[in-house]
Parts: C-alpha cells; structure tokens; sequence
C-alpha cells in the first residue's frame, strides 16, 4: 500500500512558526478538509491485504443483486483470486413460464384463455395469443407481463454467486427500453434476453445488436425513420448514452447526430410478426427502399471519416460501419470504463481516479475487444477497490434493497403462509390442511411479489425494472452531484421502511391477491435461524445479525438495541432454550416459534430505522 | 393559522384592506368565461410546471402569418388552420386544446414569452434540461438549480436544523422525483409530496453522530436528515393535505393528481412558496400528430391536459381566495425542429414559448413572431429572442423581491428585465403593499405597515415576557404575574382595567414587574408606550386553579424504595407509614419496609388533591440452581414464619402447589422430581413475600 502522499502538516503549528498570511492558511485547511474524504489508494494492482468476511461481504456487495448469507458461504474458504474466479462465471436466464394460472378460477381461466392453451408453469413466449383475442390491451395482456417481469426476478434471486445479473442491471441502465409497452411479451422477452447474452461478450457487438433490438427500434424511433426525414432520437442517443459519452468530453456534432440517422434509416421490424405469430426471434427488418444510399460525412470527432452509402440489402452494411466508427474513438473506452467505475465502485469521478484507474481500465476494455468482464475483474480486486472509504458507502437501489432483504430470509422460495384467526397464529409450517392450495402454491406467490417489486417496492421507490425515467437510465448512477442519494428522500425513505415490516415483520399481504382476510407469507423461521452459525447464544447471534443486515460496523448502542430487541423479558438461557425447541423441533415448537417471530420481528424493526442498513 | 409566523401576516393584513377594493380584474371585459373573484394577499406562491422531453412551440402556438412557410417545413404535423385558435392579435393562434388558455388570456392572466431560449442550444435532453434548471451558461457545468440556490440563500441554515418554529413548513414542495432544480449546493431543498396520506412516523432516534468525513459517515447523516424531516415536514404536510379542499375536480391524468395535491396543500394552509409538477411525454418524434387529423394525437392530448389542468387550478384558487397569490410558470428543455420528420413527428430543437399565469401578470404576448424559412431544412432552427434567465431574473425581481445582490448570486449574472407582473403589483420590499403606494419602500423584512407601507412602530409581540408564577385555589388572593421587556428603551405604562391597577415598567424598576395578591380569573395587560401614540399591545393573561397534582411512582423492590415523580407544585408533603415530610423537588425517593406500606403525596394547596398509593414491598426470594434437575431451594429472608410455592407451566396452568414452614436456615427446599423437561414459572407468595421467576426443568 501506497503511503507516500498521507503526509500530514500541522499547519497551526506552522503558523506559529513562521509567518504565513491567513489566506493561505484557510485555503490550506479548507483543501485539506475536502481531501479528507477522498480516496487515498489509486492503484489497480491487485489487493493483498487481509480477505476476511468484511472483505468478502464488500466484494458481493458490488456484484450480487443483494448481498445474502448463502452467496457468503460460497466464498467460505476461498482466496480473492478464486473467489473472482467463481464470481465471474456465467449464471443462467430461465425462459418465462406460465405463473398467471391462478389469475382466475378455473372456468374464467377457460373462458379468457381459451385461446392461451399454455399449462401451468410451461413456457409460453412462443405461443402468441391468438388473433381471437380482440382488443389491444389483451394482446399485452398484464398475467404474461407479470410472468416475464418474475424471470429476471427469478434470476436475480436465485442467482448463482455470479457477477452476471448485476451486469444485466448495468447494462439496463446505459441502453434501457421500455419493453413492455412496445412490442409485447416477445419484444420484451428478447430485450432481457440480448442484455444477459451480452454481459459476457463483446460491448461493441452489443451496440451492434441492441441498434436493431425490436424493443430499442420501437422505444427510440428507429422503426419509424424515413430516408426524406431521418429520425434523429437514435442516433443521438447511441453516441451520446450508449457508445462515446455527453459533450464536452465527446465533441460529436449535430450534423454527425444527422448523418447516422441517415446511415441507419431503413431499419425496422414487422410487429405483425412479432406479436402474432410464433417464432422469428430476428426480428429486425431492413428496408432497401426506404434507405439513403448518399454517403455520409462526419466530422473531426470521428476523423472526418466517410461511410460510402450502399443500395440493395448490403445498406444494411453501414450500420456495421457506424459500430465500427463509434468504438474507434479513444472516448468510447474512457466513457465505458467510467460508466463501469461509477456502477460497481463509486459514482463521483475525480482527477486523481480519471488518471489512475478509468484510463488503465480504458486500456484493458480496448485489448480484449471491448470486454466488459475484463476490465472488472482488475477493478475488482485492485487495492483501490478494498480501500476502506468505498465499502459500504453508497446507497442501496431498491432493487438491491429489496433482493438483499428476500433472499436473506429466502421468503419466495422458503415462506410460509401465515393468519391470525383471531387468537391464534396460524403457520402452513404446523397446519398445512389449514390453508388453501393457492396459499401455499410458489408459483402463486411469485405472481404476487413480482406485483409488489414492479409497483408499490419498485417504482414508488424510484425503480422498475424496464420502466426507466428515460433513455439515459435512473439519475442515481449518473446525475452529478447527488447521485445515490436520489433513493433517498422523504418519499421513499418512508417505503423502505414499509417494506421491512412487511417482509420482515408482518408478512407479504396475500388478500388482495387473493380475497381471503388477513394471508400474509412469512419467512420460515427454524430454516433461516438454522444458517447462523451459533443461534443459541443470543450475542453471537446479534453479531452475526446485525453483520448480514447493516453496511459496516453499527455503534454499540444500536448493537445493544437490538439485542435487547432480540431478549425482551427473557433471560440468555431461555433464548437458547426457545431456539432448541425450534431447530430440535421439540414438542414447544409451535410457542417457541412465535415468541422467537416476535422478537426477531422487533429487531428487524429497529435494524429497518438505522441508516446503516440501506448502505452496501 | 397558528403555524405560520405572526408577524407576516400582520405586514400583510396591514395591506390587505388596501388592496381588496382594487380587485376589478375583468371589468369591462366579457366575463362570461371569466373564474375571477377578489382575493385577499396572503403568502405568495411560485408553481413550476416542468414539461419534459421538449415541447413542440410551434404547434403550442402557432406564428400565424408564417403558415405557408411552416406548411412547407413541416408537412407532418402542421395544425389545419381552420382549427387554429386565433389569439386576437399579434397574428398568433393556439393549439386547438388550448381554449383554456385563450380565457385566461382574455381576462389577462396569462403572458406568454415567445422564443425562450439560450446561446449556442444543446440538443441532448439532459444537457439542455441541466441548463435550464441550473441557469447555467450552454459552456458551464453547474450541479445546484436555480430554485435551489435561491432557497438556499435564503436559509443558509438548511437543512440542518429545519424545520424549526419560524419554519414549520417544508420551503419547496415537489409532486415528482427529486430535480436539479430544487438542489442547492449542498441539499436538497424540497419535500417529495407524492404520497401525502401516506405519511407515518419512521425514525424516532435521530441522534447519532456520524463521522462526516467518510463517505460513509456523509450518506448516514443524510439519511438520518431525511428521516427527521420525513416525521416532521410529513405531519405538516398531511395535516394540510386532509384539511385541504379540491372543489373543482381535475380531469384524470397524472399532472391533474399532481395539481389536485398542490390545491389541497395550499387550501390547507401549507405555507410553502414553491411548488415543482411535471409532465412528461413532450418528446413526440414519432405519432405527435394522427395521421388523418393532425388536430389529435399524442401532442393534442399533452395539450389538452396542460390546458384541462392549468384551468382547473386557476379555478380552484379563485375558489380558496388564492389566485391573487400565484404565478404559474411553463418550461420545457427546448422546442422542436421546424422541419418535421417522416415518422409523424419533430425533433429535438432550440427556443419556444413560455407561459405565466396569474391574476398579478403584465399580461399579452411578449416578442416577435418567430421566422420560418421559406425552404428550411432539418438543420434551420428558431433564433431564441430572450434568455430563459431574463425570466428567472424578472420573476426573482417582480415576484420574489429578492434583492439585486441575491439575484446575481443565483444566477450568476445580471439580466435584463422583462416585465412579467404589472408595475402595479411589484412590491419591492416585500411588505405587501405595491410600489405605486408604498411611500416607504425598503421597509425592512418582516416590519409592519401602514397602508402607505411604512413601518409603524411596533415592537415584536414576543419583546414581552409575561409569567403567572402564581396559581391559587378558588377563594384565595394569591396568584402572581411577573413582566418583563427585552427593549429597554422606552418606558412602558400598563393598565389592568379588572384591578383598576397601573403601572410604569422603566430604568427605576429595571424595567420588571411582579404583581400579586391576584385572584382567579382573566386579566387584560394593556400595553403602551410614552411618546408612541397609537402603540398598544394586549394581552389576555388567565390565573387559574392549579392542575390536580399528578403523580407517577415506581417501586424498586430490591431496593425497598418508592421513586415519584410529581407535577402541578413546587413544594410536596409525603407521609410514609405515617412519618410526614416536606420536599422541594419534582421527584424523590421513599423509603418502605417489607410488607404492606401506604403512602400520601400532598401539596399546600388543598384543592389539588392527594395522592395515595399503597405498595407491598417483597423480602427479595433468591433460588438456586437454575436450570434444575432436583431440589429447588428458595431462600427467603425477614420474618415470615411460612410461605406457599405455586408452580405453572408455560401455558398458565397451575401444576404444584406447597404450603411450606420457613425453617431457621430460611432455606424452603421444593422438589422438582415430578415436573417434566420444560420451562415453569414459579410463585412464592407470604406475609412479606410476592415474587415470581423463571425456571428451567432439565
């Protein structure tokens, strides 16, 4: 570690030394003030130091979809090297399936559906509704919309310990569409699918292939460009968001802006096919006829270069071209690298981090033909990134927010279904026959947490997944100077905590789901407290608590807090001898469950109204 | 109306008969459309309306005598003139959907700004909206509003220390997410009012101290800010929300909900000045117009709702005597290209028109018409005629009376003005009397005025501090008042008209008063000051009964002691088993004996009541061990000669119970042999004994 530049000047005692006038002295100080909060490590050689479990927790913070126990256990054991080994392995994106079975009752479901012949849980991207289904709003019908919203939900949260899905976020936010409303359930479909095909390969073919991704030609108006009158949106935005980065970095001009749209005018898709029939997973057409087969100049920016215009299908070549011009700017690299320095380490750029880290990574993205992965693997385990100022100093997004809290507690795959009758708590873990099938049934409440991720925890928090404020992603990963703390507001600050109790707590709301009073799903309590490490002692279950909840190290007295939280009126002794009945399954099972409940859900509270448990 | 500062609304309530009788807004014109009424001044009011995505100005209004030259340039989206509103002069008409606006316009509260714009224009949307929300140059990257700043400079204190009792309402309110706009240097300056019902208390522990020079200690302490201000700003704004009235329904759309929040936030005496909503959608390269009827698509249904909402709102607030209090202000990132494109639509272009409404508005058309080249291309653009800061600048100076100094501290530089509220209507001082009367117009902020707007001699109703240090009981003469002044200048005659009584507070009584020997009952404190005629401050001062003595008390049986902690007098008497004592302090400790005590709290005055309690202090039962496996012994200490031993399960239900003599060792010894492996509770109960554990059979 480098120690050179932490030299610290006593500069009242130097002022009583010699003479120095008081301007200086002010600006001295008010410099060093502001350099206190900067990073003091700038190097991209590999990290050396201790890689314990607050390194490990750091590490998955910035990779996993929200961090959890069961991705730390993964990395029980293994060095920094193998775990970046495992992390960067390619994880898997399942097709969506039929989870809207339950939607209506079973003659309902026949009446609306007849058309839909689809089984629960199949797979029905490519079984388009049939024609007979006569009005629009059918033709996107909201179950299949769900049912595509929960496969990457699926995937995030039953990720493997794999960096892939948070490459899928990054590259939602730099080239987002809003896929549902364009083109149905198989535009939206392939939307999701280019961005994870694509997190492991090259980002140049990416741009190549997201320019004539039928959900991005619908959301920027490519499909719409005609020769006479060019459409300028996409050929704006590829250079300015996805490819060279804003002015006054990248000195792109408007008649550049011009002639890409020419270059691309021609582009679109066949949304009959698309939406109607089966297949065609190509779905990008080119139009000959309706392409400007001039040439096309561009500035100095792009070294004045020339695009020499082609008749026939080989017009369809330029676009190749453009890609071509757009990565063999030096600002693509600096641009890219920057975007990914500000998504997995920290959003706010200085000279010193421009110099020393986005230029070297720059440089790593360029060699290995624009590889997104390459260049992360350095950042990730640099001595930069280990540096104590990063860890746990951004704010979670709520998508990180709320993953980190499911899939701690392993509610969608794991819960249980829960209801007060009136002076008794009711679990499906003890009275199975108590509760109906669809109160039980997985695939039902995956329906209805996707609803609560997309909605109520999702865009009133500030994030919907394929709903993007606009083209240029959510303001938090690029609007200087507030960047993270756009999560946070008076708005949303009050959600967050609605949603600890709700998933933590009281249980996700079935009823309005599914009519009945009072369903909630919760946690399944033996299963999570059987992955402490030693959940009889109260203490050490605090620590370890409060370690998997908190972004870094919490005071003392919110430390006791919790643990008084946990205690209640009981002494140590009995909470180990409650945790027995619970993990032995003795016969005091069932009042040690909603004792332990009680008190974990007060705990859970106080956890929710920290600060240190929205940082990561 | 408590809420808000008292002596504002003194300055404004000074004015207001002044202005009431000017309110002829309309007269003479046709009122038939009209949704004026008279309004009394009461805080002003600045809504921001963001239009987001770029909005098409030559289709919002449309240069009528360039119309063959905008047929040739933009054939796609042109408006069919016959369905062109005409605005009645200066050749300008407006979109179909905006007969709304053309009202307004008739009953001059509407102005509109042609070609807003800016030097050398950025096409990028986010660029070019951070330039017009930072009022920043098109070459400088500013990361604070306008708005922002300017709020800011007004409370450098903010956020620290916000919301306070000058200030219980939030300074901006935003109906979105949080903008550029309203960020100052360091914070933002809003409160995000999507859900005002939704509010609840979500942080209680606000006072962590956090090391502030870690990017880590920065986010807490923001968070933990949030978290304060969620609790209070959120009360106030629900408070107002749930009191608030909408009469006139919004029609429905997002911006008609965002509106209908603001009208109820107002109504309900919210006393926030700004306001930001926003819609969004203005982006219209594609499908801005049908193809079969350019007067329909996704741009005459922006307008309609703009047009729908604006009006709603205006009516609203003539409905709350309010419109006399608002300035609405348009703004979009840039207009559109004058050359539409092949997909039905028009791109990314430079200046547009602005719109401000309001009662107070220089209204009618400002600027020239904008040229349309006879054969213009994709790359002709509008020239802009005004700087979008001109229009900061001049609602800063006509509407805010924010001072010179400020201005260009926000907004970096001077501007021309332009006039956006009639002369009639600025008031410099911000005293709420308008510059055209206002014989004294640098009144300092916060004075009160005269209806010429200058100050008249006042003192701050709190220079005055007024105790009843006495209470008495009915039928006593033994209340006291104690008065003082914080300005020693003058001297002071006060009259108490119910005790004949008057009295000098100056030098020679250092300006102090203790009255006394009061009875029950309301004074009238009638202030004056020599040489200030006209001056008199009153106050109605009430001696009443002591409140009964409350008591609150906690027993520490280990230690054998009573603690109470008392209210309603200064001195209390306790009486302990009979032994009586007298203390001067709100809380003291007793101390008991084993057994059965009673004790009596009491004051000297009889008609506060006593206090008495009775408390059975236990000898302190020791067990061991615990968890059990065979004996339990129970040792119990004092002089109880026997004892009984109850045991229940967890569930409550009884399953031993002894009756024991307490042999001379006092150790009981209890078999457990019976009991099965489980968790009891145990009851020993005697003479001087209750007490209850926990025990745990092995």
């Amino acid at each position: 570690m480098s120690q050179k530049n932490t030299k610290t000047i006593d500069l009242v005692k130097e002022f009583y030394d010699q003479e120095i006038d008081h301007k200086a002295l002010e600006n001295a100080l008010t410099k060093r003030k502001k350099t206190a909060k900067r990073f003091t490590n700038f190097s991209l050689e590999p990290y050396t130091g201790e890689f314990g479990d607050i390194q490990k927790k750091h590490l998955l913070n910035r990779t996993m979809v929200g961090y959890c126990h069961r991705h730390h256990r993964d990395l029980d054991g293994l060095s920094l090297n193998q775990s970046i080994d495992l992390i960067f392995r390619e994880d898997t994106y399942k097709e969506p399936v039929n989870i809207y079975y339950w939607e209506k009752n079973a003659e309902q479901y026949k009446e609306r559906y007849e058309s839909d012949d689809v089984g629960p849980n199949d797979p029905f991207i490519n079984r388009p509704y049939k024609r007979l289904r006569p009005t629009f709003e059918e033709q996107f019908g909201w179950e299949r919309s769900t049912a595509i919203n929960w496969s990457y939900l699926d995937g995030m949260y039953n990720q493997n310990t794999s960096i892939h899905w948070r490459i899928f976020l990054f590259l939602h936010n730099l080239a987002p569409t809003k896929s549902f409303e364009l083109l149905g359930h198989k535009g939206a479909y392939n939307y999701l699918k280019l961005l994870f095909n694509s997190c492991f390969t090259s980002y140049k073919d990416f741009i190549y292939n997201i320019t004539i991704d039928g959900s991005m030609l619908s959301y920027l108006n490519l499909y719409l460009s005609q020769k006479e009158t060019p459409d300028e949106n996409y050929a704006r935005e590829v250079q300015e968001l996805f490819t060279v980065g804003k002015r006054p970095f990248a000195k792109f001009t408007e008649s550049d802006v011009r002639e890409i749209a020419r270059a691309l005018v021609g582009w679109s898709h066949d949304y009959e096919k698309i939406v109607y029939e089966e297949g065609h997973e190509n779905i990008a057409t080119f139009a000959p006829w309706n392409h400007d087969v001039g040439d096309k100049f561009f500035s100095s920016f792009y070294g004045n270069r020339v695009i020499r215009g082609k008749e026939g299908q080989s017009g369809a070549n330029e676009l190749q071209e453009v890609v071509d011009m757009l990565f063999d700017t030096e600002e693509n690299s600096i641009y890219i690298a920057r975007r990914l320095y500000q998504f997995f380490v920290y959003p706010a750029l200085t000279d010193e981090i421009e110099e020393n880290i986005i230029k070297p990574l720059a440089k790593v993205y360029e060699d290995n033909n624009y590889s997104l992965t390459e260049p992360l693997k350095v950042l990730l385990k640099s001595q930069h990134f280990f540096e104590n100022q990063i860890q746990n100093s951004l704010i979670k997004s709520p998508i990180e927010y709320s993953m980190s809290i499911l899939k701690e507690v392993d509610l969608i795959n794991e819960g249980v279904a829960h209801h007060w009758d009136g002076s008794n708590s009711k679990y499906s873990l003890f009275d199975p026959e108590y509760f109906g099938e669809k109160e039980k049934d997985n695939s039902f409440f995956k329906y209805a947490i996707t609803g609560y991720l997309g909605g109520y925890y999702g865009r009133d928090l500030g994030l919907s997944i394929t709903e993007p404020p606009s083209v240029s992603g959510w303001p938090a990963f690029y609007q200087e100077p507030v960047y993270d703390l756009f999560w946070i507001n008076t708005s949303t600050l009050t959600r967050r905590i609605n949603l600890v109790n709700d998933f933590l707590r009281w249980g996700a709301w079935l009823n309005i789901f599914i009519g009945d009073n009072g369903i909630q799903r919760r946690f399944n309590l033996i299963n999570y407290l059987k992955t402490f490490e030693n959940p009889r002692s109260i203490s050490e279950f605090t620590n370890e608590l409060v370690f998997r909840f908190l972004g870094g190290e919490a005071s003392e007295n919110t430390k006791n807090k919790i643990f008084q939280a946990l205690l209640g009126d009981l002494n140590e002794d009995h909470w180990s001898e409650e945790i027995n009945n619970l993990i032995n399954s003795t016969s005091s099972v069932e009042q040690s469950y909603s004792s332990i409940e009680w008190r974990l859900g007060n705990a859970f509270e106080i956890m929710g109204q920290t600060g240190e448990f929205h940082l990561f | 109306m408590e809420r808000r500062d008292f002596l504002h609304n003194l300055s404004h309530l000074g004015a207001a008969s002044f202005f009431a009788p000017d309110l002829a807004f309309g007269s003479g014109l046709n009122n038939s459309n009209s949704y004026l009424s008279n309004t009394l001044s009461s805080g002003k009011v600045l809504v921001l309306v963001k239009l987001n995505g770029g909005n098409d100005g030559l289709n919002t209004i449309v240069p009528l005598n360039q119309l063959s030259n905008l047929n040739n340039a933009r054939p796609h989206v042109i408006l069919p003139e016959n369905k062109i509103i005409n605005l009645g002069e200066k050749d300008l008409g407006l979109h179909p959907e905006l007969s709304g606006f053309k009202s307004l316009y008739n009953e001059e509260r509407l102005k509109i700004i042609q070609n807003v714009g800016y030097e050398t224009p950025d096409f990028s949307h986010f660029r070019s909206m951070d330039i017009w929300e930072s009022a920043s140059d098109y070459n400088k990257f500013v990361t604070s509003g306008w708005m922002g700043r300017y709020i800011g400079d007004q409370h450098p204190e903010y956020p620290q220390n916000y919301p306070n009792n000058q200030y219980p309402d939030p300074l901006s309110v935003e109906l979105g997410s949080p903008s550029l706009l309203l960020t100052a240097k360091n914070s933002f300056t809003s409160f995000i009012a999507r859900n005002p019902e939704d509010f609840k208390e979500i942080i209680t522990d606000f006072d962590n101290v956090y090391d502030t020079s870690s990017k880590r200690g920065t986010k807490l302490d923001y968070i933990q800010l949030v978290g304060k201000q969620s609790n209070l700003y959120g009360a106030v704004v629900k408070e107002a929300y749930e009191s608030g009235v909408c009469k006139f329904d919004y029609n429905p759309s997002d911006l008609g909900e965002q509106f209908e929040k603001v009208t109820k936030l107002i109504s309900g005496g919210l006393n926030t000045r700004i306001y930001l909503v926003e819609l969004g959608g203005f982006d219209t390269h594609d499908t801005q117009v049908d193809q079969s009827d350019h007067t329909k698509g996704a741009h005459a249904i922006l307008m309609k709702t703009l047009n729908d909402t604006i009006l709603t709102f205006m009516q609203n607030m003539d409905d709350i005597k309010r419109s006399d209090d608002l300035l609405v202000m348009t703004y979009s990132e840039f207009g559109r290209t004058i050359a539409s494109n092949g997909s039905m639509g028009t791109d990314h272009g430079t200046a547009a028109p602005l719109f401000v409404f309001g009662n107070k508005v220089d209204s009618g058309v400002l600027g020239n018409n904008p040229i349309i080249p006879s054969n213009a291309q994709w790359q002709d653009n509008l020239e802009s005629e005004f700087d979008f800061r001109q229009v900061y600048s001049s609602i800063m100076n006509q509407w805010l009376t924010v001072n010179p100094t400020t201005e260009e501290e926000v907004l970096f530089k001077k501007f021309d003005q332009l006039s956006i509220i009639q002369g009639k209507y600025i008031d410099t001082d911000g005293d709420g009397v308008s510059d055209d009367r206002d014989l004294c117009n640098t009144t300092p902020i916060g004075a009160m005025v005269n209806t010429d707007g200058c100050e008249i001699f006042s003192l701050p109703a709190n220079n005055y501090s007024i105790q009843t240090n006495g209470v008495s009981c009915s039928g006593k003469t033994n209340g006291i008042i104690t008065i003082g002044v914080d300005n020693t200048e003058h001297v002071y005659n006060l009259s108490i008209p119910e005790t004949k009584g008057l009295y000098i507070l100056n030098t020679e009584n250092d300006h102090q008063l203790v009255i006394d020997e009061l009875e029950i009952g309301s004074y009238t404190l009638n202030f004056r000051v020599e040489g200030q005629e006209g001056y008199l401050q009153t106050f109605e001062i009430g001696i009443t009964e002591p409140p009964a003595l409350s008591a609150k008390s906690s027993v520490n049986q280990k230690g054998k002691t009573m603690t109470v902690n008392l209210s309603g007098s200064d001195l209390y008497y306790s009486e302990v088993n009979g032994e009586r004592r007298s203390y001067k302090l709100d809380n003291f400790t007793l101390q008991l004996r084993p057994g059965m005590n009673t004790v009596k709290i009491s004051t000297p005055q009889e008609c506060q009541g006593v206090h008495v309690e009775q408390v059975f202090i236990s000898e302190q039962v020791k067990h061991y061990p615990n968890p059990v496996q065979g004996e339990l012994n129970l040792v119990v200490p004092g002089q109880d000669r026997e004892t009984i031993v109850a045991i229940y399960n967890r569930t409550g239900s009884l399953i031993k119970r002894y009756k024991e003599q307490i042999p001379f060792s006092r150790i009981v010894k209890v078999s457990t042999l019976s009991l099965k492996t489980g968790f009891y509770v145990v009851k020993v109960n005697g003479q001087t004994v209750e007490q209850t554990f926990k025990m745990i059979k092995r």
